[in-house]
């Protein structure tokens, strides 16, 4: 079977690629938007394609001779919609028999009301211009599929981690800094799913035909805290939660360059790549710059401790109070968590230390 | 301040080449130069219309050619040979036995054999064959080179070097990325400068120790331990994949030097004796630091790129030595290849054993 992957120099996609090619599961044909995406694909000898996903007649051409395509990229609002408008007839087009495509759990906002399961429908009105778009992706694949012939799966991962994930590496940075922060003393619920499970599961929903037409909510088979989450990566990271910052929400302004001049003062939610896509980053940093600073410059004072930069996308995750239930997931797909989010954490561990993130 | 050599008429200039390096760093170095009359763009050579037609607009007065062999030669040109890597000894040797002087960039050839001839060429030619490792026009890295040849540290007892992230540079085509086009992964690429440097600064390794992860493709990741005689060792982590330090860290019997890759005029000095470490600009001699004049402002990549062609265009005219010839590229290239023959796989232990499986079976064919 030879499969598409779009997306495949990200986080998701470039893990898919890697565990096909080397568990030798499938043929992968990796598909990238620009040359210098292939850095690191290009350490294996494979047929891959560079073609704009948003543009129907490249990536038509791009998908020729595959029997199935995994849609994992990412990009801005404005391209998460252009691209979901896309992928249907450039599959169809191109004779793909089924479509994998990665929406995400944040398409129920990122403080789910308690109740939600994978039959409650996408918000289209959201705050977050990323996940409205999400959400809206989402929209136009279902009614695509029920105007065409190609089969489509939808997942609705949680909070992703594993190697080569932003936010952990972001977190093991911070915790090494002693700027990491936790509302609520970590107690909202991290829908955390590790890669490799996510893996599992996308390979899933190629494979099964009784999920076509469906859409799967994902998550981990343990329930994780947000504390959980930090502890867990702190162990990886050879470290403890005490110098973690306890942090009461404040009110956040609500003028649109409070929001940005806010997200940029961190790169830690500039980390948070499926809440933030790229183009938004650049402009919070614009915004930024532009910002005043908390304390004017005083030549009376002593350097400050490093402080924790406290942003409202991460408050809003981490006051989740609601697990996602894997129900569905687990009885079509026939989804069962192989990894447990320890062993999960002890890999991602592994690959800090790799990466240098971490130092042996 | 920099003194612009008096030509009688301006150096006819080609290139080779209109991808990102042109477009990022030739084009403006040689526009600049043009207006001080060192050099004229005479003609532009690439087989992709759209990367050609880029450069060719910022130089209307110079010819645009698909085809290398089309190029209409003077003797005693400047070629800037910007092509891919596999390409660098066909179309160097051509323009060396046209007469011309050529620069071509980084990684000298695709292999050393091709290096070889290039360098046997310039030799058979008479004509100035030169490589594209600017960083040796850094001011930071000619401090180092002096600190090592004198002494004025002590000996070297050890050190680190971080280089690389995510790979960012806009490259124009996949060039870097395919084997028929460049043998090598980061270590052919970037590596090239790493490796470069370090020879400068210390001679040739007597021992090495290579692991990448490369599994029937290019590699992302490396590390490289690297022994000497005198009996002090270093280590090299590279990446195209995450970020890194991207620090040189360079320690003496007498102190430590460190460098931050990004920049060319600045250095953090530790000396034995003082606790704090100094951290600042390196300046030419006659600005001792009292004027507080001159910093390192226009100091950094692009004006390496300058001084690179001025000392080309300068060696064509028969006035200076070349700074970095063929004989200094060839240096990399041999201790490269000496790191492919001995290539182990870096361990990646966050891979399932099935993954792990798959691995060894593809890095074995690799290594076939
Ligand atoms: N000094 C440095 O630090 C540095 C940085 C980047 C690249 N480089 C080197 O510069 C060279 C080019 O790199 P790039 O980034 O521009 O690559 P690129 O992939 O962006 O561009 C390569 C260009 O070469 C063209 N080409 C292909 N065949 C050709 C031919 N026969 N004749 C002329 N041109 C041809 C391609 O069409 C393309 O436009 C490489 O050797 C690379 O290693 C050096």
């Amino acid at each position: 079977m030879k499969i598409a992957v779009i997306g495949a120099s990200g986080f998701v996609g470039l893990r898919l690629v890697e565990r096909l090619h080397l568990e030798g599961r499938a043929e992968v044909v990796p598909v990238v938007h620009a040359f210098r995406s292939l850095a690191v694909l290009a350490r294996f000898d494979l047929p891959w394609r560079v073609a704009d996903p948003a543009n129907v007649a490249a990536l038509t051409a791009a998908l020729q001779g595959c029997d199935a395509v995994v849609h994992a990229a990412l990009g801005d609002a404005k391209q998460i919609v252009t691209m979901a408008a896309a992928l249907y007839p450039a599959a169809a087009q191109a004779g793909v028999k089924r479509i994998v495509a990665l929406s995400s759990a944040a398409v129920h906002s990122l403080t789910p009301a308690p109740g939600t399961t994978d039959s409650t429908p996408p918000l289209l009105k959201q705050k977050s211009e990323y996940n409205t778009a999400k959400a809206r992706a989402e929209t136009i694949l279902s009614a695509a599929r029920k105007n065409g012939r190609v089969e489509l799966v939808q997942l609705r991962p949680g909070i992703v981690h594993g190697p080569r994930s932003r936010l952990v590496a972001d977190v093991a940075g911070q915790l090494r800094d002693g700027t990491a922060w936790l509302v609520d003393d970590g107690a909202g619920i991290c829908n955390a799913i590790a890669v490799d499970n996510l893996i599992d599961a996308i390979w899933l929903a190629l494979m099964t035909p009784e999920a076509d037409g469906e859409v799967f909510l994902l998550n981990d088979r343990e329930t994780i805290t947000w504390r959980d989450f930090y502890a867990a990566i702190a162990g990886a990271a050879g470290t403890d939660l005490r110098d973690v910052h306890a942090v009461t929400p404040p009110v956040f302004r609500s003028s649109p360059s409070a929001r940005l001049a806010r997200l940029a003062a961190t790169d830690f939610a500039m980390s948070l790549m499926p809440v933030i896509p790229a183009r938004i980053k650049r402009i919070a940093k614009a915004a930024a710059a532009a910002w005043p600073a908390n304390h004017p410059p005083d030549n009376w004072r002593l350097p400050d401790a490093a402080r924790p930069a406290v942003h409202e996308e991460m408050c809003e995750l981490q006051s989740c109070r609601w697990r996602f239930p894997i129900a569905k997931a687990e009885r079509v797909l026939g989804y069962h968590p192989a990894l447990t989010f320890d062993a999960a954490m002890q890999r991602t561990g592994a690959w800090l230390r790799f990466a240098g993130v971490v130092r042996a | 301040m920099t003194h612009f050599p008096n030509m009688p008429e301006p150096v006819p200039v080609i290139v080779s080449g209109c991808g990102a390096i042109t477009k990022f760093f030739y084009a403006s170095a040689l526009a600049f130069l043009e207006e001080k009359r060192v050099v004229r763009v005479a003609a532009v050579c690439d087989p992709h219309e759209p990367n050609r037609a880029g450069i060719a607009a910022r130089f209307p007065h110079a010819k645009s050619v698909a085809r290398f062999e089309d190029v209409p030669f003077a003797s005693d040109s400047l070629v800037v040979v910007a092509s891919p890597p596999r390409l660098h000894a066909t179309q160097s040797i051509f323009a060396l036995e046209k007469g011309c002087g050529v620069l071509c960039e980084k990684p000298m050839a695709a292999s050393l054999a091709d290096a070889e001839a290039m360098a046997d060429a310039a030799n058979r030619t008479g004509r100035p064959l030169a490589v594209g490792l600017y960083r040796r026009f850094f001011r930071a890295t000619r401090v180092i080179k002096e600190i090592c040849t004198h002494g004025t540290l002590g000996q070297p007892v050890s050190f680190e070097v971080e280089e690389g992230g995510a790979f960012r540079w806009e490259a124009a085509s996949d060039s870097f990325f395919r084997r028929e086009a460049t043998p090598g992964g980061v270590l052919y690429d970037t590596g090239v400068h790493t490796l470069d440097l370090l020879l400068w600064w210390f001679g040739e390794p007597s021992r090495l120790d290579y692991r990448d992860d490369a599994a029937g493709g290019q590699e992302a990741n490396c590390t490289l331990e690297l022994g000497y005689t005198p009996g002090f060792t270093g280590r090299v982590r590279l990446s195209r994949d995450w970020a890194t330090r991207n620090t040189f860290r360079l320690n003496f019997t007498r102190g430590s030097i460190a460098w931050n890759v990004g920049q060319a005029g600045q250095l953090t000095l530790s000396l034995d004796g003082v606790t704090t470490v100094l951290r600042g600009d390196v300046l030419p001699r006659h600005d001792d630091g009292l004027t507080l004049l001159g910093h390192s402002a226009g100091e950094g990549s692009p004006q390496a790129f300058i001084h690179q062609l001025i000392n080309l265009a300068d060696a064509i005219r028969g006035r200076a030595a070349l700074a970095i010839p063929a004989a200094e590229g060839l240096r990399s290239l041999r201790l490269i290849e000496a790191c492919y023959r001995e290539r182990r796989a870096m361990d990646q232990p966050w891979l399932s054993p099935a993954e792990t499986a798959g691995l060894a079976r593809l890095q074995r064919r690799t290594a076939a």
